[in-house]
C-alpha cells in the first residue's frame, strides 16, 4: 500500500498535521478522561459509589430539599421531591448491599427518606389528583399508582433493615399494590385519575417482588398472567415499552419511548430478568455513540418527538432521563461497553464536583444525583439477601 | 502558536474549574426550574459559557496543543522572525 505523499507547501503541510492532531486527540483523549471513572463505577468500587453516596445522603438529610424544587407546578415539585427520595433510598441500599460496611452510616437516612415518603406533605401532588391520601384505608383503596416509587423504596430498606418502623405500613401498602394489580385489566392500574403509564407499573410490581424478597413470602400466583399482560405494551418493532397506557381495551394508547422502557427495565429487575433483559435490548437498539460518548434516542428510529416531564431535555434525539436510566440496565445485564458510554455522557455533561464531602453532580441537582447514585449502584446483590420462603402450616 | 495554544489550554481548564464549581454553588439546576425570571438572566448566559469553555477544553484544547508541539518550528512560527531563516 502506497503512502500519503505529504504536501509540499509548508503552511498546508503543517495545517494538515495539526488538523490529524485535533482529529485524533478528539478521538482519544475525551473518552478517556469522562470514562475513566465508569469501571470503579461498574465494578461497585467502594470509593467510586461512595463519593456520590455521602453527597446525596447529605442532600436528603438536610432541609433544603423542600426548597430545591419550585417549578411553579405543585404536581412536579412534588413528583420531584418523591423521586429524589425515592431514589436515594434505592441507591443507598445499594451502596450497603455492596459494602456493608456502610450501612451504620446509611440505615438513618434511608430512614429519613422512608418517613418523607410515606408523609402527607410528600404525597400532596397524589392528594391533590385523587382527592384522597393515598396511604389512608389501606389495604383498601384504589389508583395512586406512583405508591410503587415509595414502595420500592421501602422494599429496599426493609430488606436491608428488617426492623424498620414502617413494617406494618410497608405490608399494607404491597397487599394494596398487589391486589390492584392482579385485578387490573390489562396490567395497568391508574397512577393518576384517567392516567396508566407502564413504567410506573414497573415501579409496582418491582416493589412487590422486592418486599417478597425481604420478607420471604411465597410467589404470587397472579405473576404468569401479569406478565403476560404487561408484555402486550412491549412495541414488537422497536423493543421499546409504550408511554402510557389505557386501562380499558380500544382507548388510545401512547408512542414506544425509551424513558419509560428505561425506568421499567430497571424496576423489571426485581420482578422478572428476562424481562428486564428484552426491554434493554430494546434500548440498545436506541443507542448513538459520537466519539464514544453514548446516548439513548428517546424515540423510535423513523419517530419524532418534543421532551416532556418525563423525558427530560431531548437533544437531537437524545433523551437525558433514557440515558440517565438505561445506566442501570447495562451495568445489570454486563454490557460494559454501554455502560461506559452511557457514563461518558454523563460526566461530561454532569460535570462531577469534588467536594470535602464527596461527589455530586452539578449539574443533576438533588434529583438528578439520586438518580445517578441509584443507577450507577444497580446491583443483584439483593437476590443474594431474600429471605427463604415461609412454608405454609408451618 | 505553542504559546498561544499553552495560555488558550490554561485558560479553559481554568474556566471548567472555577465555574463548575461557580455553577455548583449557584445552584444551576434549582435556578433554571424556577420560574422566577431573575436568576435565568444571568444563569443561561453563564451556563453556556461554562459549557462552550468545558467542550473546547475536552475536544479542542488537547489537539491544539499537540498539534502547535509537533509543528513548533515549522512556518508559524518561522514567519514571525525571517531573519533566523
Amino acid at each position: 500500500m502506497a503512502a500519503m505523499p505529504l504536501p509540499k507547501n509548508p503552511d498546508m503541510r503543517s495545517l494538515l498535521v495539526r488538523a490529524l492532531a485535533l482529529a485524533a486527540c478528539a478521538a482519544v483523549i475525551p473518552r478517556y478522561v469522562a470514562g475513566h471513572p465508569a469501571g470503579g463505577h461498574f465494578h461497585n468500587d467502594l470509593q467510586s459509589q461512595d463519593a456520590l453516596a455521602r453527597e446525596v445522603a447529605a442532600t436528603v438529610g438536610s432541609d433544603t430539599l423542600a426548597r430545591a424544587f419550585r417549578t411553579g407546578s405543585a404536581r412536579f415539585d412534588g413528583e420531584w421531591a418523591f423521586g429524589t427520595f425515592t431514589m436515594a433510598a434505592i441507591g443507598l441500599g445499594n451502596v450497603i448491599l455492596a459494602h456493608p460496611e456502610r450501612r451504620a452510616d446509611y440505615i438513618p437516612v434511608m430512614e429519613q427518606c422512608a418517613d418523607a415518603l410515606v408523609s402527607k406533605g410528600t404525597n400532596a401532588f397524589g392528594t391533590e389528583a385523587w382527592g384522597d391520601f393515598g396511604l389512608d384505608g389501606l389495604p383498601g383503596g384504589r389508583g395512586h399508582g406512583y405508591l410503587g416509587y415509595s414502595n420500592l423504596a421501602l422494599s429496599m430498606i426493609r430488606l436491608i433493615h428488617p426492623e424498620t418502623h414502617h413494617s406494618k405500613l410497608h405490608d399494607e401498602l404491597t397487599e394494596a399494590l398487589a391486589k390492584r394489580l392482579e385485578t387490573s385489566p390489562r396490567g395497568l392500574f391508574e397512577t393518576y385519575p384517567g392516567e396508566a403509564y407502564p413504567a410506573d407499573m414497573a415501579m409496582v410490581a418491582g416493589s412487590i417482588a422486592l418486599h417478597d424478597c425481604a420478607t420471604g413470602a411465597p410467589p404470587r400466583p397472579f405473576w404468569p398472567a401479569w406478565r403476560a399482560a404487561y408484555s402486550e405494551w412491549i412495541d414488537p418493532n422497536s423493543g421499546l415499552l409504550r408511554q402510557f397506557g389505557a386501562v380499558q381495551p380500544g382507548a388510545p394508547e401512547g408512542p414506544a419511548r425509551s424513558s419509560g422502557t428505561a425506568l421499567a427495565a430497571f424496576a423489571l429487575s426485581f420482578v422478572d430478568r428476562d424481562l428486564s433483559k428484552r426491554l434493554f435490548e430494546g434500548l440498545r437498539r436506541s443507542r448513538a455513540n459520537v466519539l464514544g460518548f453514548g446516548a439513548i434516542l428517546e424515540y423510535p428510529p423513523g419517530e419524532w418527538g418534543l421532551g416532556d416531564i418525563d423525558s427530560g431535555p431531548v437533544v437531537l434525539g437524545a433523551g437525558v432521563s433514557a440515558t440517565g436510566f438505561t445506566i442501570s440496565s447495562a451495568k445489570l445485564h454486563g454490557d460494559q461497553a454501554l455502560f461506559t458510554e452511557l457514563y461518558r455522557t454523563a460526566d461530561l455533561f454532569g460535570v462531577p464536583v469534588h467536594r470535602p464531602s464527596g461527589m455530586r453532580f452539578m449539574s443533576g441537582g438533588p434529583l438528578g444525583n439520586s438518580i445517578l447514585l441509584a443507577m450507577t449502584t444497580a446491583t443483584w446483590e439483593w437476590k443474594n439477601r431474600c429471605r427463604t420462603p415461609k412454608k405454609e402450616g408451618l | 502558536m505553542r504559546t498561544f495554544s499553552l495560555y488558550f489550554a490554561a485558560a479553559l481548564f481554568l474556566m471548567n474549574l472555577a465555574g463548575a464549581y461557580l455553577l455548583d454553588a449557584l445552584g444551576l439546576i434549582q435556578g433554571l426550574l424556577s420560574p422566577h425570571g431573575a436568576s435565568i438572566v444571568f444563569l443561561v448566559p453563564l451556563a453556556t459559557v461554562f459549557y462552550a469553555a468545558r467542550l473546547s477544553l475536552y475536544f479542542v484544547a488537547p489537539g491544539l496543543l499537540l498539534g502547535a508541539l509537533l509543528t513548533g518550528g515549522s512556518p508559524v512560527k518561522a514567519r514571525k522572525n525571517p531573519a533566523s531563516q
